[in-house]
């Protein structure tokens, strides 16, 4: 008897950490704004972020006017991320953190992006 | 001690199925079926969830501020007999909707129908609302 409580609270162990497993922490959809130095008006941007075995790819404005990210790196010391495409402006670099990781509603990354010749910071949300 | 063993059992079932009960409501606690909304956004999240399936998307509003809404859909079950799967509408894709209002006035609504900007494709939502008839629908809302 024994034997089979310790098989239901094995059981029922696996399954509760199974459902707070929340994977990479760059993935998902992002949504905000790049905000230019200059007077410009903000720029809407959405990210779509997919990790494939272990290396992050992604989509900057998913859809019909999507554009290929080149390249996603993130350093987890700092979770600073970094990525860069090549938009029809010019090439896109945006460097900045990841913060409030534990969060699903309210997860950010900010920090700072070049884009041709213009320059400026970002604000993002997890959708 | 078999009796234990089925209680600790049905004890653990409860506590799991809790969760999903608890978001489960009639449509007329929610939803006005007297404001009817018609929206166009582009597709930010998709919720594969039960008992609902919830869609949010991007709206650009008349003063060029963006807003997240989110609709209420049917169940993943429902919408599968409907001809939907988890990759129907995929993150980027444009969509017009047509549904209701939320009672509390906040950026939420039941949706009836979901169209497909780029391919005109129509999709039922599997509306909870008793008098929906899907025949009332404009097959022109594309143009």
């Amino acid at each position: 008897m024994i034997k089979k409580y310790l098989l239901l609270y094995t059981m029922l162990g696996a399954v509760f950490p199974a459902l707070a497993q929340t994977g990479h922490p760059a993935t998902g959809s992002w949504s905000g704004d790049l905000i230019p130095f200059t007077a410009e008006d903000n720029q809407r941007i959405r990210l779509l972020i997919e990790a494939w075995d272990g290396e992050l790819t992604g989509t900057i404005n998913p859809g019909r006017r999507g554009v290929e990210i080149d390249s996603v790196s993130l350093e987890a010391e700092s979770w600073t991320l970094t990525i860069e495409a090549d938009m029809p402006d010019g090439k896109l670099v945006m460097e900045g953190k990841l913060t409030n990781l534990g969060s699903w509603t309210n997860r950010k990354y900010r920090g700072a992006y070049t884009i041709g010749d213009s320059k400026g910071t970002f604000d993002i949300t997890l959708n | 001690m078999k009796t234990k063993l089925l209680a600790i059992l049905l004890g653990a079932l409860g506590t799991i199925s809790s969760v999903h009960v608890n978001a489960h409501h009639s449509f007329a606690a929610e939803f006005d079926a007297n404001s009817p909304l018609r929206i166009n956004g582009t597709v930010i999240k998709v919720d594969w969830t039960n008992p609902h399936t919830y869609i949010f998307l991007e709206v650009e509003n008349e003063e060029g501020d963006f807003e997240e809404w989110g609709f209420e859909m049917g169940s993943p079950n429902g919408l599968m007999r409907r001809g939907w799967t988890r990759n129907t509408l995929e993150i980027g894709t444009e969509v017009i909707i047509t549904g209701t209002r939320a009672r509390d006035g906040s950026l939420k609504g039941n949706a009836q129908t979901v169209l497909i900007a780029e391919t005109c494709q129509r999709l039922f939502a599997g509306t909870s609302q008793r008098d929906f008839n899907e025949s009332s629908i404009d097959s022109e809302l594309c143009q």
